[in-house]
C-alpha cells in the first residue's frame, strides 16, 4: 500500500507516492529518473549511492525512501550542472579525478559534505573521509588532488596550479 | 620523459575527459541507466551443483506467476555453442551443468521482484556427476571426470600447436616455446633455482554491475544496449549463438561504461535476453547481474600455477629457463587459451633466454569459467618470473637490480621468439624506479614490530596481431569533427585520445572534434578495447582516416582555390596554399547552398574519410612458438613495459603488510595525454595492489564463499599510501609505427605490483611467499614457518 | 536486490512501538537507522513481514550525560555518539570505537543501539561498551527492565530481546577515576570492515597496580565478549611485561573464535593475544598513575 511522502529534493518541495519497500536509490533512478546516483553493491559497502540527506552522507541503497519524509535530499543533480559546475565538479575535471565515473557520483557528494565540516581538510582526513567510496579505477590519488583543490578554491587560494 | 620534437596542439596536453561533463554531473547514460518503453526484467537461474546431469526441470509455477512473461530453457534457444576461438558453451546449460553458477533457466518479468520470485519458484533436480576443482586432478590422463566429453568435436580456431591432447581430456588449450637446449643450459649454469608460484582466482569487480537490455522485434533484428567493451566481439557471438547473420544484429555501447578490465569483452547474458525477448513477445528485456553474479559468474581471472627453473651464470645471465604453466580454466574456455598463448610469451618480452622451454595447459574444471582479465595472464606470469629473478639474484648474490639490468631486452634486440623488440624502455623503467625509491640507501628497517624492505619488478605486456581497427571521421557543416569508431572508453580515456590525434592531425582544437556513440549501424568494425590496442591500433585507424578526410577536402577546395589539392594543407579548418596562407578558403565555406536548399556539400556526399588501419603478424612455428626470419619478426603489434618499485612495512606480528612508497613506471611510446596516463599508472594501488595482497574469491567445492564487496575485498583511500609516496615515471621510447609514436600500456600497469611487494617481504622479513594475495594471515604462517625451521636447526 | 513487501507503522512513540510488536508477533520488526536490517532483508537473511520505523519518533537520539553516566537514545546514531563532546572527553574508548565504523554515510544514518541489537560479535562498539560495563534499559509489555550489556549477547545475532521489547537506551555508567582506555582493532583492510579481532581495556592504577581492568572482545567469540581471565590477570598486579604477557596469554583462554571467510580460527586467536596486549599497555599510560 503506497503512502504520501514529502520532501526536499535538491531545494525543491516534491512529492511522492511510494510503497514501503521502496528505497531511496530506487526512488531517485527509477521514479525520478534521477540516475545519476549509482549503485554497485546495494549493501552500503561501496558508497557508489551515496547521497547529503540534511547534509550528511547516506547509503541511499539501505534508506528506505519513506525515511527522508520532512528531511532534504541532495543529489549529484543538484549541486552544478554542464553550464554552473559546483567547484568539486570542477576540480574532479580539471585533475582527471575520474576515469570510469561510476564512483563519482557518490565520491562528490561525500567530498561535499567533507568540505562543509571541515574546509581544510589534510590529506589524511580526506582519505579518511572517503574511505567508504570504492573506486577499481584510479588508485585515489587524483581524487584526493581534486578534493584538496577543490579545498583551495572554497577558500579563496588555489596554489595547486595545474600542469600543462 | 624524453624531449618533446615539436610544439603540438593537442598531443601530450592534459585535455579534459570528452566525457568529463556527463560523468562528474551525473548526466551521463551508462546502460544501468537506461530504461525503455515496455521494458521487462530478467534473472537467471543458475545451477547450485559444480557438475550434474539435469534430470528434471519444472518451470510450471514460475510461468504461473502473474508479471512473468517468458521463462526458457536450453530447448527454447537455438541449439547452438558459442566462445572466443573453442566453440564450447550453450546459452542455457543443455544436458548437464558443470560449475555452480552456470545458467539453466532464464525468466523476464515486470519487475526484478517478481523475476527473483519466479526463479524461485522453479524446480531443478539433479543427478550429482563426480566434480573436478584442482586442475592436476583435471589434468590427469585418467581424471575424476572429464567435463566436455565431445571436446574433440568442437569447433576451433587454430592457433598454434593442436589444442585437443586425448592424453589430457580436460585441457583445452596447450602453448609451447622452444629455443635452445635447456638441459644442455642447466649444464652451463653456476646456479640453479626451482620454484612453483600461484595465484588465486579474482574478479574484476567493475563499479557497473554487468548490465545490457535486449530487444528481438518482430522483423527478426536483434539490438543490443550493453555495458561492454567489444561491440563487435559480442555482435559475433551474438550472431553465432542465435544463429543469426551479422546483419540483423545491432550492438549498442554508451559512451559511459562502468569498467570493464577485460570483464566485459566476451557475450554476457545479451544473447541469452534476446531469446527471452522473443519469447516474452519482442519486447526490450534488461538484465542486471547481481553483485555475486558481477563476481563470480561473469568470468573471473585464471588461477595459474607456475613451476620455472632457472640457470644463471654468477654473473647473473640467465643461461637457460623451463617454466610449465598449468592454468585452471573453469568450466568453459573462453578466453582460456588465448591467454594460455599469450601469457606464454610473457617472460620473452622482459629478458633475453639462451635457452627456454615452456608448457602450458589451460584445463577445464567444474569452477567459474576464466575470462580475459587486465594482464590476459601477464600478471600471473610476472608474479612467478620477478619473484623468481629475485631468488635467482639471492642463490648468486647479487643485487635485484644489477639481475634484471644483466638481462633486459634492449632496443632492437631479437627476442628469444625470434621478434624485434621495438621501443624497449627496460633500463629506463629500472633507473627511474630505483632512483624514485632511494634504491640503495638506507632505511628506517625496524619500528616496533613494523619490519621494512624494499623491492622491485619489471613486467611486460604484448599487444595482439594480428589487429584491425575502422575509423570514420566525419567533418560536419559547423567545421566540427566526429569521430566514428567502435572500441569503447570504459574509463581509460580512449576517446579523448582518438580526439587529440585527430585535432593534432586537422590541426583543430581538441574541443571541436567529439566522438559517437558505438553503434555497429554507424561505428565500423573494431576488434575490441582489449590488449591494451586502442590508442595504437585505434589511433592509428583515425589518423589514417583523418588523412582520408583531408584528401576530400582538398579534392574539393581545389577548383575553390585554384590550386593543386596536392598543393593544399588544412589548419583550423582553412584550406590554404602551402606556402600561402593568404590563399585559403573555411571548410564551411565549402558547404555551399546549391539550388537546392540547405548547406550541403554542392556536390553531394559527405566530408566522411574512412581508413582500417591492419598490423599483421609473422607466421609462428607452433613447435617452437617462434617466429622466423620474415623480414616482420612481429607476433605481436606491439609490447609495452612497467616497472615498480615500493617499499613496505610488514608486521611481524600480525603478518600485515603497509605499501609506503612505490614508485611506478611504464613505457608509452608518446604521452598523447599526460594526465590520463598517470592516472592509468595508478591502477597499480587498486587493482596491483589489491590482487597482491586482498583479493581473492574464496572457492569451495566449486562455491564461491566470499560474493560481496565486504568480503572480496579490494583497496580503499586509506590501503594506498599519501600521495607523496606515490611517484609516476612516464617514460617515452618512441614506437615507430604508433600513431605519433604512441602505444598502448595500460595492462602493464598492474603486473610488477605483486612481485615488488613479494620481494620487499623478502628484504624485509627474508620469507618469500609464493602465493598471491599475500595475505596478513598467510605471510604471519610463512613466519612462523621460517621461525621453525630455525629453530630445528 | 529489491526487497519484498511488507506492511509499514511509523509508531509516534516507544510504547507505540511495543504494541505495534506485539500486534504483529511473528513477522513484526523494529527498523532505525536499517544500516544492518535491510542489508540482511536483502539478503533473505530476515524476512519481515511488518517493519516498524523508530526513525522518526522525536527526542529519541539523544546522548547527554547526568551524574550517574551516559545515556544514548535509541536513535541515537553512531555520529551522534561519535561527535558527542561528553563521549570524546569521558569515554574516549567509545569515540575510538565508534570511528572504526564503516564509513561516515553508515554512521549518519544507522544507530549504536541498531548495531548492538544485531547480535554480531564483530561490531566495534560492543566490546568498548561492555569494558564500561554498559547496560540495556528495555521497555515491553510488562515494563522496563534493565540488562547488563554482557548478559545481552546471547549468541550469534541473538540478543536478549523478547517478544514485543524495545531497547529505549544504552547507559553508561561513569568510569572509574583516572581510568585509562584504549580500543585497538584488526581489519584486513584499513577502513570497511568489521574488526576481525578487537580489544577495549579500561583499566585503573593506584599506586602502581592494576586495581581494576575490564577486557572486552570482539571477532573472538559467538557473542562480543568480556576476557575475565585477562582481567583477572592483571588485579592487583604491576604492569610489567610478564604480567601483561600473562594477561593476552589469559584473553586467548578467554576467546573461542570461529573460521570464516575474513581469516581463521587460529590466526584469531594469535591476533588476541597482540592486540589485547598492545591494549593494556596503552590503557595502562593513559591512566593516572
Amino acid at each position: 500500500m503506497s503512502r504520501n511522502l514529502e520532501f526536499e529534493l535538491n531545494g525543491k518541495t516534491c512529492r511522492r507516492d511510494v510503497e514501503p519497500n521502496t528505497l531511496l536509490k530506487d526512488m531517485l533512478r527509477l521514479d525520478l529518473g534521477m540516475t545519476g546516483t549509482k549503485e554497485t553493491c546495494g549493501e552500503g559497502i561501496c558508497g557508489a549511492c551515496t547521497v547529503l540527506v540534511n547534509g550528511m552522507p547516506v547509503r541511499s541503497c539501505l534508506v528506505l525512501a519513506m525515511q527522508v519524509g520532512n528531511h532534504s535530499v541532495e543529489t549529484i543533480e543538484g549541486i552544478g550542472n554542464a553550464q554552473n559546475l559546483h567547484p568539486l565538479q570542477q576540480a574532479f575535471l580539471e585533475h582527471g579525478a575520474f576515469q570510469c565515473g561510476w564512483c563519482t557520483p557518490g565520491m562528490i557528494m561525500t567530498a561535499k559534505a567533507l568540505l562543509a565540516a571541515n574546509p581544510d581538510p589534510s590529506e589524511a582526513e580526506i582519505r579518511d573521509a572517503i574511505r567508504g567510496n570504492l573506486c577499481r579505477c584510479t588508485g585515489y590519488v587524483k581524487i584526493v588532488e581534486a578534493i584538496q583543490a577543490a579545498a583551495a578554491t572554497a577558500r579563496g587560494s588555489n596554489p595547486l596550479a595545474q600542469s600543462q | 620523459m624524453r624531449g618533446k620534437v615539436m610544439e603540438t596542439i593537442a598531443i601530450g596536453k592534459n585535455i579534459q575527459r570528452e566525457e568529463g561533463i556527463g560523468k562528474v554531473t551525473g548526466s551521463g547514460k551508462f546502460a544501468m541507466d537506461l530504461e525503455m518503453p515496455r521494458m521487462l526484467w530478467a534473472k537467471i537461474k543458475r545451477s547450485t551443483r559444480p557438475h550434474a546431469k539435469l534430470v528434471r526441470v519444472d518451470t510450471s509455477k514460475a510461468k504461473a506467476l502473474a508479471g512473468v512473461h517468458a521463462v526458457i530453457v536450453d530447448t527454447d534457444c537455438p541449439q547452438t555453442l558459442f566462445g572466443f576461438g573453442c566453440y564450447d558453451e550453450p546459452l542455457l546449460a543443455r544436458t548437464k551443468v558443470r560449475y555452480i553458477g552456470e545458467p539453466v533457466v532464464a525468466v523476464a518479468a515486470e519487475s526484478e521482484a517478481i523475476a527473483e520470485e519466479a526463479c524461485d519458484l522453479i524446480e531443478i533436480e539433479y543427478d550429482d556427476l563426480p566434480a573436478v576443482f584442482d586442475v592436476h586432478e583435471a589434468f590427469r590422463s585418467d581424471p575424476p571426470t572429464i567435463i566436455h566429453e565431445e571436446q574433440a568435436g568442437y569447433r576451433r580456431v587454430p592457433i598454434g600447436p593442436e589444442q585437443y591432447n586425448p592424453e589430457h581430456p580436460n585441457a583445452f588449450g596447450y602453448y609451447r616455446i622452444r629455443s635452445g637446449d635447456v638441459t644442455v643450459g642447466f649444464e652451463q649454469a653456476d646456479s640453479v633455482v626451482e620454484s612453483t608460484y600461484t595465484n588465486a582466482m579474482i574478479a574484476h569487480a567493475p563499479m557497473e554491475r554487468h548490465n545490457s537490455v535486449s530487444l528481438w522485434d518482430g522483423d527478426g533484428n536483434v539490438t543490443v544496449w550493453s555495458s561492454s567493451q567489444a561491440a563487435y566481439c559480442l555482435l559475433n557471438q551474438i550472431s553465432e549463438a542465435l544463429d543469426l547473420p551479422h546483419s540483423k544484429i545491432r550492438v549498442i555501447i554508451p559512451k559511459y561504461v562502468g569498467g570493464g578490465f577485460g570483464g566485459k569483452i566476451e557475450m554476457k547474458s545479451e544473447g541469452l535476453c534476446a531469446v527471452l525477448s522473443k519469447a516474452a513477445g519482442h519486447r526490450p528485456i534488461k538484465i542486471e547481474y547481481t553483485q555475486e553474479e558481477s563476481l563470480c559468474w561473469a568470468g573471473v581471472q585464471h588461477p595459474f600455477e607456475i613451476k620455472l627453473k632457472t640457470g644463471v651464470k654468477k654473473d647473473g645471465a640467465i643461461v637457460s629457463c623451463e617454466m610449465f604453466v598449468l592454468v585452471n580454466g573453469g568450466a568453459y574456455a573462453q578466453h582460456g587459451f588465448l591467454v594460455t598463448r599469450q601469457a606464454s610469451y610473457g617472460p620473452l618480452g622482459s629478458y633475453r633466454f639462451p635457452n627456454f622451454k615452456l608448457d602450458n595447459y589451460v584445463v577445464y574444471t567444474n569452477q567459474p569459467p576464466g575470462v580475459a582479465y587486465r594482464g590476459f595472464g601477464n600478471t600471473q606470469i610476472h608474479w612467478a618470473l620477478e619473484s623468481h629473478m629475485d631468488e635467482l639474484a639471492h642463490a648468486i648474490g647479487i643485487d635485484p637490480v644489477a639481475i634484471r639490468l644483466k638481462n633486459v631486452l634492449v632496443e632492437g634486440e631479437i627476442n628469444t621468439a625470434g621478434e624485434t623488440q621495438h621501443s624497449v624502455a627496460g633500463e629506463e623503467l629500472i633507473r627511474e624506479i630505483t632512483t624514485a625509491i632511494g634504491w640503495g640507501s638506507d632505511f628506517v628497517r625496524k619500528d616496533g614490530p613494523w619490519c621494512r624492505g624494499r623491492g622491485l619488478a619489471i613486467a611486460n605486456k604484448d599487444s595482439i596481431a594480428p589487429s584491425a581497427s575502422t575509423a570514420f571521421v566525419k567533418i560536419h557543416n559547423d567545421e566540427t569533427v566526429e569521430i566514428r569508431h567502435s572500441a569503447g572508453n570504459m574509463g581509460q580515456g580512449s576517446s579523448t585520445t582518438f580526439i587529440q590525434l585527430a585535432a593534432e592531425a586537422l590541426q583543430v582544437d581538441p574541443a571541436r572534434v567529439r566522438t559517437a556513440q558505438i553503434d555497429t549501424w554507424v561505428t565500423p568494425y573494431d576488434q575490441l578495447s582489449g590488449s591494451s590496442r586502442l590508442t595504437f591500433a585505434g589511433g592509428n585507424a583515425v589518423l589514417m582516416a583523418c588523412d582520408d578526410v583531408k584528401l576530400q577536402v582538398f579534392k574539393l577546395a581545389a577548383p575553390v582555390l585554384e590550386a593543386d589539392a596536392g598543393d593544399l594543407e588544412l589548419a583550423d579548418m582553412k584550406v590554404f596554399v602551402k606556402g600561402e596562407p593568404e590563399r585559403f578558403v573555411r571548410v564551411k565555406d565549402l558547404f555551399r547552398t546549391p539550388y537546392f536548399t540547405g548547406s550541403f556539400l554542392p556536390t553531394g556526399g559527405e566530408l566522411l574519410g574512412k581508413a582500417t588501419f591492419y598490423v599483421s603478424a609473422s607466421k609462428v612455428d607452433p613447435e617452437t612458438g617462434k617466429c622466423g626470419d620474415d623480414g616482420l619478426r612481429r607476433i605481436f603489434s606491439f609490447c609495452t613495459r612497467a616497472a615498480q618499485a615500493v617499499e613496505v612495512a610488514v608486521n611481524i606480528e600480525t603478518g600485515q603488510v603497509r605499501l609506503e612508497r612505490i614508485a611506478i613506471a611504464n613505457d608509452v611510446g608518446r604521452a598523447i595525454n599526460p594526465m590520463s596516463c598517470e592516472g592509468q599508472m595508478h591502477a597499480a594501488l587498486t587493482m596491483g595492489l589489491g590482487g597482491a595482497l586482498y583479493e581473492e574469491l574464496q572457492l569451495e567445492s566449486g562455491a564461491i564463499r566470499n560474493a560481496d564487496l565486504e568480503s572480496y575485498r579490494f583497496p580503499t583511500a586509506k590501503d594506498a599510501p599519501p600521495n607523496a609516496g606515490v611517484s609516476t615515471h612516464i617514460v617515452e621510447i618512441p614506437q615507430p609505427d604508433g600513431p605519433f609514436q604512441a602505444k598502448g600500456f595500460c595492462e602493464a600497469t598492474i603486473a610488477p605490483t605483486a612481485p615488488a611487494i613479494g620481494n620487499a617481504i623478502f628484504d624485509a622479513i627474508g620469507v618469500r611467499m609464493t602465493h598471491m594475495p599475500m595475505t596478513a594471515e598467510r605471510i604471519l604462517a610463512a613466519i612462523d614457518a621460517k621461525n621453525e625451521a630455525a629453530r630445528a636447526r | 536486490m529489491a526487497l519484498p513487501k511488507f506492511d509499514y507503522i511509523a509508531p509516534r512513540s516507544l510504547q507505540e512501538a511495543c504494541a505495534a510488536l506485539e500486534a504483529h508477533p511473528d513477522g513484526g520488526k523494529l527498523l532505525a537507522g536499517g544500516q544492518s536490517i535491510v542489508r540482511m532483508m536483502k539478503y533473505r537473511v530476515i524476512e519481515p513481514t511488518c517493519l516498524i520505523d523508530l526513525k522518526s519518533i522525536p527526542g529519541l537520539d539523544y546522548v547527554r550525560m547526568d551524574d550517574w553516566g551516559l545515556h544514548i537514545g535509541a536513535l541515537a546514531t553512531h555520529t551522534q555518539v561519535l561527535e558527542s563532546q561528553a563521549v570524546q572527553r569521558e569515554y574516549p574508548v567509545l569515540a575510538d570505537a565508534e570511528r572504526e565504523v564503516s564509513a561516515s554515510a553508515v554512521r549518519n544514518w544507522g544507530t549504536l543501539v541498531g548495531n548492538l541489537c544485531v547480535g554480531h560479535a564483530a561490531s566495534d562498539p560492543a566490546p568498548a561498551l561492555l569494558a564500561l560495563e554498559a547496560r540495556m534499559s528495555i521497555i515491553g509489555p510488562s515494563g522496563t527492565r534493565t540488562v547488563p550489556l554482557d548478559q545481552f549477547f546471547k549468541g550469534h545475532l541473538w540478543t536478549d530481546l523478547q517478544a514485543a521489547e524495545v531497547v529505549s537506551e544504552i547507559q553508561v555508567p561513569k568510569p572509574p577515576r583516572g581510568c585509562g582506555m584504549a580500543y585497538l582493532a584488526h581489519t584486513g583492510r584499513a577502513a570497511m570492515e568489521t574488526p576481525l579481532v578487537s580489544a577495549a581495556v579500561v583499566l585503573v592504577m593506584e599506586r602502581g597496580r592494576c586495581v581494576n581492568a575490564r577486557i572486552a572482545l570482539a571477532g573472538s567469540a559467538e557473542t562480543a565478549i568480556r576476557a575475565l581471565g585477562a582481567e583477572q590477570a592483571l588485579l592487583g598486579m604491576s604492569l610489567d611485561e610478564a604480567t601483561v604477557a600473562a594477561a593476552a596469554s589469559a584473553a586467548q583462554e578467554d576467546a573461542s573464535p570461529d573460521s570464516d571467510v575474513f581469516g581463521s580460527a587460529e590466526y584469531r586467536r594469535r591476533l588476541v593475544g597482540v592486540y589485547v596486549r598492545d591494549a593494556i599497555k596503552l590503557a595502562a599510560q593513559r591512566a593516572a598513575v
